[in-house]
């Protein structure tokens, strides 16, 4: 709540505190009302977050001020004597209560018998507010189908209205906002957070800052300047050996995951890695950049990310993709758990949430899945995310990266929904742009290096630090 | 194991049960209970004890005189308001189970003996009443140790049946205080242990924080420069005699003049820094008031010696209304606990 707004919600209750002689009931009375106006305001900005034009209308302080006095009301009702006599006293001989806060509570008193009236407005206000959320949705609906009629671009996007790919899927699940998660403890050894989660840190260790540009069109960026928080997530698989997961295999599997450890720890791979039992660990920090994810592309409504080792945070699972059981039981509910706490911290918008495979390319020959962990049966869902197969990867629909037979059935012989979307968006493109797609597709390769190289420079430049190769440093 | 061997209880608050919320200050020196809206109902234990070697004749004594005391198979334990009596009939110091403001880890009986002394003043609840106990402020030295400390009380306050709820020892001030002034100004605690700050805005704890000097740094420091052999003798002679509006004439007091304001610049210089430290204090629309409270602001002269140190140093990052003394500066704190109780009582 902005400090502001404190300022004049205080200098109204307090107007009303002065109806209370008692110290303690004075100090409830502050306490709840502003307490519960705090709440209040949150959970009303929280649900107005896609509409933040409205909150800078009238409409809404005024509304917010209404329910304001409610609140005061509630809390003089429940606290003042209930003996109507002594309540008369009060109004008419406490001269400290001023004059105007003295009628409006009596006009609450007696809203009883205003009630008709009372309700009738309640009836107009409703209305007026219903028609005007009704009216601020088809606009902003209508602004975003525009926009992306325009289709320069398929993405996955932050709100569900705005790509025709996500939809389908998306509308079924339930909201994915990110939970307010928060640190409950710290200790030397872990950390633990509000939902549960436990984050192990002796295997953690650093890598270079982060540092990546967020670009618009072309090479055109989003925003000014190099940007350093972790933009969203990238699953993996660590494709490492797996025991069978029995009880008699506890003390094997223990030793294999802390191979795994040491080895990702050397070479700086991820930022998480989830081992079987559900224990999470931290690799490499979060304000560094970890080895995951070299050449890869992904986009949201904001613009497009290359080379995702800066942008995204790279979360391992101890797995196979061969498996037959691919996630056990623990992982899922660790895979959330950190999902819910990363999203928390940064701010990680769902849309930003995806998998290795998806976003992984090989310049070399333009095709995607270089990397293919993850390119089918992630659970999504069981993560609190939109599923991402169903949209278009950027990777196809901007940039024109394809794949062939070989490909496809190392993946398993099916493509992702998203990918077929994708083509056709990029054909549609390049019919648009009055281009050959074989034209606008070299255009695009020329543009993801370039991408490539700027983004390199920037972070050269801004940490000072010798670049490592490009290509994907993941052996496993 | 240690065998346990309580003497009788001569008090009989210990044997009732309570049936109010109850305000506590749990302090440095001294644990102060108020129940009551009544100011002449609050009661207070030091927060001391002696330990003897047992002997029959120690014991004889304490039975004679009715003194409160534990006994296990190596010592017997005086402690609570019997402590200074006691300690100076043995001609030693008295221990403290609290340092600085929180449970002292040099001390190895301070939770056990802090469990009796509290069980002299607070009873059982009967249902789950409302306690609100004083804490200090993160400072110096005190944050990781702040956690141990409120947790353990509370756990202990728990056990005897109250919902137990820590308050910052500087907001218990303003709760005390500033009602008319709608909980909004800064309190001030200067205790044994340690001064703490709470700067409220309506009730909310906008700033706080402590500074671990105070009057036992003043004894300290006296003792050190003077010379004596004991901490207790300077401590009663500056409870006694101490005036700070007159000029120093013997070298004791000028020693405790001259730690006095060194305790009074470093507080004052900590509240100009963190008010312009500080980013989410709202703009306040009104000058505010200070309060100033606890054992060591008592002194003749504390409060225009701290007004004339807070206006020498320039012009304050806020407005000041007014500075003033709370009305029993001994008891604010535990009073201020005592109106959050009952805010919170059903
Ligand atoms: N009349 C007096 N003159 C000077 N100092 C006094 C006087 N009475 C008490 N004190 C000092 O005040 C201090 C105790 O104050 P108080 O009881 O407020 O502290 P406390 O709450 O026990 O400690 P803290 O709040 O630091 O944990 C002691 O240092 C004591 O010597
Ligand atoms: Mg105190």
């Amino acid at each position: 709540m902005s400090v502001d707004s404190t300022l004049i919600y205080s200098r109204i209750v307090e107007r009303y505190a002065h109806f209370f002689d008692r110290p303690e009931l004075r100090l409830r009375f502050l306490n709840h009302t502003l307490a519960q106006q705090t709440a209040s305001r949150e959970k009303v900005d929280a649900a107005l977050e896609r509409f933040e034009f409205l909150k800078k209308t009238r409409f809404y302080e005024q509304l917010l001020r209404l329910w304001l006095y409610h609140l005061i009301f509630q809390e003089l009702g429940k606290l003042l004597p209930t003996a109507s006599k002594q309540r008369r006293q009060i109004l008419t001989f406490k001269s400290r209560t001023p004059f105007t806060a003295r009628v409006i509570f009596r006009c609450y008193q007696y809203r009883r018998a205003v009630y008709p009236v009372g309700l009738a407005t309640l009836a107009v206000l409703l209305f007026a507010t219903y028609y005007g959320v009704g009216w601020s949705a088809r606009h902003v609906n209508t602004y975003l189908a525009q926009r992306y009629r325009s289709g320069q671009r398929v993405v996955a996007v932050v709100n569900d209205q705005g790509s025709v790919y996500a939809q389908a899927s998306a509308r079924h699940l339930p909201g994915y906002k990110p939970e307010k998660v928060w640190l409950v403890e710290q200790k030397e050894n872990y950390e633990r957070y509000s939902n549960g989660a436990r984050i192990l840190n002796d295997f953690e260790t650093t890598n270079h800052a982060r540092g990546y540009y967020v670009f618009k069109q072309g090479r055109e960026l989003a925003d000014e300047g190099v940007r350093h928080e972790p933009v969203g997530i990238l699953y993996h698989t660590s494709e490492s050996d797996m025991l069978p997961f029995t009880a008699d295999n506890n003390a094997s599997i223990e030793t294999h995951t802390r191979g795994l450890l040491e080895y990702v720890k050397k070479n700086k791979s991820y930022n998480y890695v989830i081992d079987r039992f559900g224990q999470i660990y931290r690799i490499v920090r979060d304000e560094d950049a970890a080895n995951h994810a070299g050449n890869s592309l992904w986009a949201d409504s904001r613009g497009v990310y290359v080379g995702l080792n800066e942008s995204f945070l790279g979360v391992c699972f101890e797995t196979k993709t061969e498996a037959d059981e691919q996630l056990t039981e623990a992982q899922t509910v660790s895979g959330r758990l950190l999902t819910q706490v990363l999203r928390s911290n940064y701010q990680i918008d769902d849309a930003d949430c995806t998998t290795h495979g998806l976003v992984s390319v090989n310049p070399s020959n333009m095709r995607i899945c270089y990397h293919h962990d993850w390119t089918r049966g992630f659970p999504f869902e069981a993560m609190g995310l939109s599923d991402k197969y169903q949209v278009a990867p950027v990777s196809v629909g901007e940039f024109g990266f394809t794949y062939d037979d070989e490909m496809v059935s190392k993946i398993g012989g099916a493509l992702w929904p998203g990918v077929v979307a994708g083509e056709e968006a990029f054909n549609q493109r390049a019919g648009q742009s009055k281009l050959k797609p074989e034209e606008l597709r070299r255009q695009m390769h020329t543009l993801y290096r370039e991408q490539m190289e700027m983004q390199r420079a920037a972070r050269a430049t801004s940490t000072n630090e010798p670049e490592p190769s490009s290509a994907d440093q993941k052996g496993l | 194991m240690e065998e346990k061997n309580q003497a009788p209880a001569s008090k009989a608050e210990t044997l009732s049960i309570k049936s109010s919320p109850v305000g506590l200050d749990i302090g440095t020196s001294r644990i102060v209970i108020a129940d009551s809206p009544v100011n002449s109902d609050i009661r207070s234990q030091m927060n001391a004890f002696v330990a003897v070697p047992c002997s029959e004749m120690a014991e004889n004594v304490l039975k004679q005189r009715g003194m409160v005391y534990e006994r296990n198979c190596k010592n017997i334990y005086v402690y609570g308001n019997d402590t200074d009596f006691f300690a100076s009939f043995l001609d030693t110091d008295a221990r403290r189970p609290m340092h600085s403001g929180l449970l002292n880890p040099q001390e190895e009986m301070s939770q056990h003996i802090m469990q009796r002394i509290i069980q002299l003043l607070v009873p059982r609840a009967k249902r789950n009443e409302v306690l609100c106990f004083s804490v200090p402020g993160k400072g110096e030295g005190a944050n990781g140790n702040l956690v141990y400390h409120e947790a353990v009380l509370k756990n202990f306050l728990q056990s005897l049946g109250y919902n137990a709820k820590a308050i910052n020892e500087g907001q218990a001030v303003v709760f005390s205080e500033l009602q008319d002034e709608n909980f909004t100004g800064i309190g001030i605690s200067f205790g044994g242990g340690m001064c703490n700050v709470s700067v409220s805005f309506m009730s909310m704890p906008m700033i706080t924080f402590s500074v671990p000097k105070s009057g036992d740094y003043i004894d300290r420091n006296v003792v050190e420069v003077m010379g004596e052999r004991n901490s207790t003798k300077v401590r009663l002679f500056k409870e006694e005699n101490l005036d700070l509006s007159r000029q120093p004439k013997d070298d004791m007091t000028r020693a405790m003049h001259i730690f006095y304001e060194d305790v009074l610049q470093t507080l004052i210089e900590r509240l100009r820094a963190e008010f312009k430290r500080s980013s989410q204090l709202p703009k306040v629309d009104r000058p505010m008031p200070i309060v100033l409270a606890g054992g060591t602001a008592k002194p003749a002269g504390f409060l225009q010696k701290f007004e004339s140190m807070l206006r020498a140093g320039g012009e304050f990052p806020i407005e000041i209304s007014d500075v003033r003394m709370a009305k029993d500066p001994l008891t604010t704190t535990a009073n201020g606990c005592y109106i959050a109780a009952m805010s919170e009582s059903k």
